[in-house]
């Protein structure tokens, strides 16, 4: 079994897990056993996973194996009610769509909460004293059931949590303790077993390694792990006990400083791994591209172990076969980015690159596509209203479908300061999308081949990223021409060809 | 059903759970069903019934009724049970245990007295050191008791729970609106419902009622300790019939019984008179200063507290000359309306005249009293002549054993010490206060009524008995007589009064609803 080792899956989600869940597509396409490992506790991750077209059999979710509830067929789910709360027939309830008010008398005795987008699928309740002190709030799996109580101190902070079974016995105790900031921090788990031995673990790392180690030994066969996440895989993968192949996945670039990946300092996750001792205990390491497996070749100075690049940007074969769609059928002049609204994707200059194509062309949009921290959306708003382009630029948020967005668009622009393989970029090539992007690090250069279907910018001039969108709006016939070869060279990134890549590790 | 109602039943008893004990045994010479039933938790509760021999099948715990643990067979449960993982390590530190992982204190346990084999409770400890979380074991074999504690490290939510290891009682310590803690109360999963609980009166008032359903009505409740209990009976949505059982004066001026102050201990039930169906006094002296006060309303009933068993009245009169001479006891809780301190200062005079004298207080003390009586018997030199013997359940030996029992108390309500007394052939001398002394005690003819607060009084009728022996071997010989009158068959009589009007009370329900 091949697993890789991630944190959660969301509605809304990062590279990593869309590279995740390309590769476990493609695992299963090529019929070998693959799942992604999530840590997370998340009671709405079976809802969420199928949003991506992934099976229960794709994903296991440490909280859902110590729970007993990896597996709950879906003609087993029961959509629970406030009917199946057991409240006594004198109480009264003001009903309310998002929320049920239950009262005893004067008493509020609990606010029923339901899932969002549900009529009145239950999703948490709070309980109150007779003072109005919240002591208690019980959390709804999607599937239906009970699956954990947290239990509130006098000073109205987390104390503990009990974690349950579908049949209600109690699996897991966690105990909180205030943090530095103030925040709970959970210093003490107690899990029991199904021998009813109870292990404990000071922190979820621990936690998280000891499960490992657990799914590890389920079967006799050897087993292939790969840490995606590195702030959440890379340490536990490196304090398992058990025997199995480790590898350490790249999603981000290794060093701190973007333009210097060989002898900046290295990024905090990868200090332990790339040191002697980590190196010692890892069966290899894993790129997206082919310039970052050379920095880190030479970084490391030919280490013993092999370094791969594997590209995390795979296109699907259902993608690969569409037609074309043709340039003059798409919206004139659209522009379109996708990805993070973060600051390392300096969107602001993505906008003043536009606003110089909109100066002389009025009817360029550009659509930007992602979601990111508040504040710097804020801060993009402000932009957008500063240059007068509300009516050309837009946000309209996360989505998992890109389909039709990507078919709309004429250009994708990106201007990123770092990546470890832009997957949008790809994603975009696969639909005939010529690309104008900055050359940084990792990604660009080895998916963009200047001037036959896009242009590589040189870094931070954005005169010369708006000129050569300009060049691409004022020549209908070489916008086409490029798209053209966006779709035919997007086959370097096709099933068969990353497969390829990955049979380096595939046994 | 009857159902005796009390707080809670502790292994040092007062007279009030002694009385209950004694009802029980009467209902159940008589096979009326009866059950002592209580509300306080404790973790040695079947203990405690063991030892006083009480049945299972007569008592009913508010917890054990909601986790369904009535009637659960002791099972050993060792630091060997236990199912640590290997990466902890048990170190033995006295009677206790503490798991270490990496080098950190995991758990602490304690181990349970005398034997220091049972588990009593462990204790979870954080890396920091700050206890999280504490598991208490009951003295029958199972986790009945897990208190959480917050980032504070108050104890802020307890969960009661059964053999089945399942919470049915969540008791939360939150703070009200002046910051002061107060205490709700939930029930999970009782008949698939769960309930929550302002605080422990609401939580008793469901007991009762689900109690009074669950053997199909028809059942008599008697109040023994009004303060705690009498709200919750009070406010039962379902239909009972109440009985508040007076154990004490019901007014605070015993020279004023008309208009003198309610007692506070019955000052609650009294000024609800109405919602009782039948109040219980021990003696006649009572039922009329209650009728004088507050009419027949309500019917009142004489019924002595506890009786004397037909074993008791056949066994073999103590031969006098087996007594240890010049013994005199006093058997009471150690507090200030027993007036022990009197007994003391009554007894230096007594020893001036008789220094082979011997005074033996038997009972537990209520907060400081016995410091403060040890230091008086101390002050008056006397260590070597007065002795605090503490709590014994074997009474029937030290009244056999003494020649006088004394009891000055300035309030009583009846006195089952001076009843088991008698029985034993105790000659007796007692305050003549209200009530129950004058009742049981023939004076001059059992024992001797002294007037409270007259200490010379006191002294003398001692002194008078001391100095005649052949007076008190004929006191002790009229005192085994005069118990004959509180024997089973006589107290029964005086109970089936109070169950024929709550047969009574019933039948004219079950008339008005028929006819409804």
């Amino acid at each position: 079994m091949y697993y890789f080792l991630n944190q959660y899956i969301f509605e809304r989600n990062s590279g990593v897990e869309h590279a995740e869940i390309k590769r476990v597509q493609l695992f299963d396409a090529k019929g070998v056993p693959a799942k992604i490992v999530t840590r997370d506790f998340d009671r709405s991750q079976h809802r969420t996973i199928k949003q991506f077209g992934l099976t229960d059999d794709d994903l296991v979710n440490m909280f859902d194996y110590f729970q007993n509830a990896e597996h709950i067929d879906e003609s087993d789910y029961k959509t629970l009610h406030i009917q199946d709360l057991h409240l006594p027939v004198d109480y009264q309830i003001e009903p309310g769509a998002n929320v049920s008010h239950v009262r005893s008398g004067d008493h509020l005795v609990e606010d029923v909460w339901f899932t969002p987008g549900t009529i009145g699928q239950l999703y948490y309740v709070n309980f109150f004293d007779a003072s109005g002190n919240l002591s208690q709030t019980d959390l709804y799996d999607w599937r239906g059931f009970k699956s954990a109580e947290q239990l509130y101190g006098q000073d109205g902070q987390l104390m503990a949590e009990n974690l349950y079974t579908p049949t209600g016995k109690r699996v897991m105790e966690r105990y909180y303790v205030k943090d530095t900031q103030g925040n709970p921090l959970n210093t003490l788990i107690r899990l029991i077993t199904d021998q009813d031995v109870a292990h404990y673990f000071t922190n979820v790392e621990d936690l998280f390694t000891f499960f490992l180690d657990k799914l590890n030994q389920q079967t006799e066969e050897t087993n292939t792990f790969i840490a995606d996440r590195p702030g959440v895989a890379n340490q536990p993968l490196l304090a398992m006990t058990t025997k199995a192949r480790k590898y350490i996945f790249f999603p981000i670039a290794h060093a701190t400083e973007p333009e210097d990946q060989l002898n900046a300092p290295l990024d905090g996750y990868y200090q332990v791994p790339l040191s002697m001792q980590g190196l010692a205990k890892l069966d290899g390491l894993i790129t997206m591209t082919n310039r970052q497996r050379g920095d880190l070749e030479m970084r490391l100075k030919q280490p013993q172990m092999p370094i791969m690049a594997i590209s995390g940007g795979v296109i699907p074969a259902e993608q690969a076969a569409k037609a074309p769609i043709m340039m003059a059928k798409r919206t004139s002049h659209k522009l379109l980015f996708v990805g993070r609204l973060g600051s390392e994707k300096r969107v602001d200059q993505l906008i003043r690159a536009f606003n110089l194509v909109h100066n002389g062309m009025p009817d360029a949009t550009l659509e930007l596509r992602g979601y990111g921290p508040s504040e710097t959306i804020d801060e993009l708003n402000a932009l957008i209203k500063e240059l007068n382009l509300t009516d050309a630029v837009s946000i309209p948020g996360y989505t998992a479908d890109l389909n039709d967005i990507y078919d709309s668009a004429q250009v994708f622009v990106i201007a990123s300061r770092i990546d470890a393989q832009p997957l949008a970029m790809i994603e975009a090539l696969s639909h005939g999308l010529p690309i104008v992007s900055y050359d940084f690090n990792y990604g660009p250069n080895e998916i963009i081949e200047d001037g036959e279907n896009g242009f590589l910018i040189e870094n931070g001039n954005m005169f010369s990223m708006a000129n050569s969108i300009i060049e691409l709006f004022k020549d209908p016939n070489k916008l086409q021409k490029f798209s053209e070869q966006a779709y035919s060279s997007s086959s370097r990134f096709s099933e068969d060809t990353v497969w390829q890549q990955w049979q380096q590790i595939v046994q | 059903m009857y159902y005796f109602l009390n707080d809670n039943m502790q292994a040092q008893k007062s007279g009030i759970e002694h009385a209950e004990i004694k009802r029980l045994m009467l209902f159940n010479k008589n096979n009326v069903a009866a059950k002592i039933v209580t509300r306080s938790f404790a973790l040695d509760l079947h203990q405690v019934l063991a030892q006083a021999n009480i049945s299972t099948a007569n008592f009913i715990n508010l917890f054990d009724f909601f986790n369904n643990t009535e009637q659960v067979d002791y099972q050993q449960v060792t630091v060997n049970d236990l199912k640590l993982p290997d990466n902890c390590s048990l170190q033995k530190n006295g009677h206790d245990y503490v798991v270490t992982q990496q080098d950190k204190r995991l758990m602490i346990i304690t181990t349970r007295e005398p034997e220091f084999t049972d588990l009593k409770n462990i204790q979870y400890l954080e890396p920091n050191g700050k206890t999280v979380k504490m598991v208490w074991y009951d003295t029958r074999g199972f986790i009945s008791l897990e208190q959480y504690f917050d980032w504070d490290g108050k104890i802020a939510n307890e969960q009661y729970l059964g053999r089945d290891g399942v919470a049915h009682i969540q008791k939360l310590h939150l703070l009200d609106r002046q910051g002061n803690e107060q205490n709700s109360w939930r029930v999970l999963n009782y008949h698939g419902q769960d309930y929550s609980f302002n605080g422990m009166a609401e939580l008793t008032r469901f007991f009762y009622d689900e109690l009074n359903q669950s053997d199909g009505g028809h059942n008599v409740f008697i109040c023994d300790r009004t303060v705690e209990l009498a709200w919750s009976l009070f406010h039962m949505e379902t239909k009972a019939f109440k009985v508040l059982h007076l154990h004490n004066d019901h007014v605070n001026d015993p020279s004023d019984m008309q208009h003198s102050t309610l007692n506070s201990n019955y000052e609650h039930a009294l000024n609800n008179l109405g919602q009782w169906n039948a109040v219980i006094s021990a003696t006649p002296q009572q039922t009329t200063d209650m009728v004088a006060r507050f009419g027949e309303k309500v019917p009142e009933f004489t019924i002595p507290v506890g009786f004397v068993a037909n074993e008791t009245l056949n066994e073999p009169h103590v031969d006098w000359q087996t007594r240890t001479p010049q013994k005199l006891v006093e058997v009471a809780r150690l507090a200030p309306e027993k007036q022990q301190d009197q007994a003391i200062k009554v007894f230096e005079k007594v020893h001036q005249h008789y220094p082979k004298a011997t005074l033996e207080f038997w009972g537990y003390s209520n907060g400081d009293t016995e410091e403060k009586l040890r230091k008086q018997v101390t002050e008056a030199g006397l260590t070597d002549s007065v002795k605090f013997m503490g709590y014994s359940e074997n009474v029937s030996e030290i009244y056999n054993s003494a020649q006088i029992g004394l009891l000055p108390s300035r309030a009583e309500g009846f006195s089952l010490m001076l009843l088991e007394a008698q029985a034993h052939g105790l000659p007796l001398i007692a305050n003549d206060i209200k009530y129950g002394p004058a009742d049981i005690i023939q004076d001059q003819k059992t024992g001797i009524l002294t007037k409270n607060d007259d200490i010379d009084g006191l002294a003398e009728a001692i002194l008078d008995l001391l100095s005649n022996p052949a007076k008190l071997m004929n006191f002790s010989e009229a005192a085994y007589d005069n118990s004959r009158r509180y024997s089973e068959d006589a107290v029964m009589a005086q109970w089936q009064l109070l169950i024929t009007e709550a047969d009574r009370f019933y039948q004219q329900q079950q008339t008005v609803a028929e006819v409804d």
